[in-house]
């Protein structure tokens, strides 16, 4: 049996989410419900659950609060949020779990079954501190990003990305570092994900970081060289825009 | 006296003339695209229902269709179809009658009453003097209030929530709207929210806000807003007061 609890500061939502989950996950048993950080907390220290459901306002604080009171997550976490569109973006940057209310039964059941196949040795605590990190510093133009494929997760923040270029439906990052991250995601989803950190989308298979920009050339053809000597083209219609 | 206008003359007057009343067209039309935006404004502001409400409400109805009643799930859902249609409906009106304004807000307050599983009581007194078929006001603009009443005043609280909306006129022509609570109050509600970390602004009276400033913008200026604390009036007294001033033509 898999332990299951769920926080959240509406009665409704937690009536729901026990109901849905008895019919579509019947491996699990939820063990409680919480509305509030405190109450959260030492039910998790009780009950030592597989999954908690986690939404993001409490009564007395938000879903991060209690996160932050764990030094080591023994659980899975899949944020339920009524929130809008930036919060959703901000869930996409670490690539954490999360679910929409109201909660879709389809996608419930599927973020359970990932949630559950996934060992707890991947770095889901990472990323979710990754999450509140970039939710502490909004104002920041540096966020850390999660890149995820078969080898794993990795966090990279932003500013360490001097540039991406796609191949196919694969986008391929490469880092200050050296290094090259080849993530299944495409170059159109990273070029929205990262807007409003300095990114530019200068060719159909290029998005270049602003800050590691050394120089533009413009004749005979216009070109971008970057911080670490890679040279990319820039597109016909994206000329005026550098 | 006549004076005699050489031909020169007379056409430098023309001109001059012609040249101010196309300055003055230029002036007056630009002055009517800045209203017709800030109508625009207006019905935008007003149509915004908080997405914290619609997608809270749209689980509470989950909840009764998992639980397995279906009368309770279609009431709801009905009422929640029949407030959207009213504020799509008024957010396309400049002006709304007083009967139609409480008709919104007892269906919105309804709604928050079954999602918060009646934990609070609400009252909406007309007063004699006025006829709510014929008097009317810029729509919905209470709305963020009982808002914040609900969401921020009466949240928290282990007794009975209470809030009271009341009509009445201060003077021939001058109406005033009040929203109170027993809740918490405005000031210790922000000063938990900020202990909390929630950064959070509230949209409800940034709306409220940002509507009577565009209201006064478009020639309704008597229009005012006051949001007080009831401890500062009594120090017993726990809750807040919302009064909107109304000017009605």
């Amino acid at each position: 049996m898999v332990k299951a609890v769920i926080v959240d500061d509406e009665i409704h939502a937690r009536e729901t989410l026990s109901l849905m989950l008895n019919m579509y996950c019947p491996e699990i048993a939820v063990v409680g419900k919480a509305d509030s950080v405190e109450a959260a907390y030492h039910l998790i220290k009780l009950h030592q659950p597989d999954i908690v459901f986690l939404d993001m306002e409490l009564t007395d604080g938000l879903g991060f609060d209690l996160l932050k009171k764990f030094d080591k997550l023994f659980f899975r976490v899949i944020i339920i949020s009524a929130y809008q569109e930036y919060a959703v973006k901000a869930f996409k940057f670490c690539a954490v779990d999360y679910l929409l209310k109201p909660v879709d039964p389809d996608e419930l059941a599927k973020a359970v079954d990932e949630a559950l196949s996934q060992a707890l040795t991947d770095n889901q605590q990472e990323r979710l501190n990754a999450l509140i990190e970039n939710t502490r510093n909004t104002s920041r133009n540096d966020k850390l990003l999660a890149l995820k494929n078969s080898e794993g997760t990795f966090i990279v923040n932003t500013s360490e990305i001097i540039r991406c270029e796609s191949d196919n439906n694969t986008t391929t990052f490469i880092l200050a570092d050296g290094n090259r991250v080849r993530v299944t995601r495409t170059l159109k989803e990273f070029d929205e994900l990262l807007n409003g950190c300095g990114f530019l989308r200068c060719h159909q298979s290029h998005l270049v970081n602003q800050q590691h920009i050394d120089k533009i050339s413009r004749f005979p053809t216009p070109l971008i060289t970057l911080s670490n000597g890679d040279i990319v083209p820039v597109s016909f219609r994206k000329r005026k825009t550098i | 006296m006549f004076i005699s206008l050489t031909p020169q003359v007379t056409l430098i007057i023309a001109e001059t003339i012609v040249f101010a009343v196309a300055i003055i067209y230029l002036i007056y039309s630009r002055e009517r695209l800045k209203k017709r935006i800030l109508r625009y404004e207006e019905q935008a502001l007003l149509s915004q229902m908080n997405p914290h409400f619609v997608f809270n409400s749209l689980t509470a109805i989950q909840s009764y269709i998992f639980r397995n009643e279906p009368h309770t799930a279609s009431k709801y859902l009905a009422s929640f179809a029949k407030l959207t249609r009213l504020i799509l409906e008024i957010s396309r009106t400049e002006l709304c009658s007083i009967e139609r304004e409480i008709t919104t807000l007892k269906l919105y307050l309804d709604l928050q009453k079954l999602r918060f599983e009646n934990r609070f009581e609400y009252t909406i007194t007309v007063d004699q003097n006025i006829d709510p078929n014929s008097t009317f006001i810029p729509p919905m603009l209470a709305q963020p209030l009982i808002e914040n009443a609900i969401e921020h005043g009466l949240n928290a609280i282990d007794w009975l929530g209470k809030i009271d909306i009341r009509y009445t006129f201060v003077k021939p022509n001058l109406l005033l709207v009040e929203v109170e609570d027993n809740g918490i109050g405005i000031d210790k509600s922000n000063e938990s929210q900020t202990r909390n970390g929630k950064q959070y602004k509230s949209l409800a009276t940034e709306i409220t806000r940002e509507r009577i400033k565009n209201l006064k913008k478009l020639g309704n200026h008597g229009i005012k807003l006051n949001i007080t604390d009831k401890s500062k009036i009594n120090s017993n007294a726990s809750g807040t007061v919302a009064q909107l001033i109304i000017p009605i033509k």
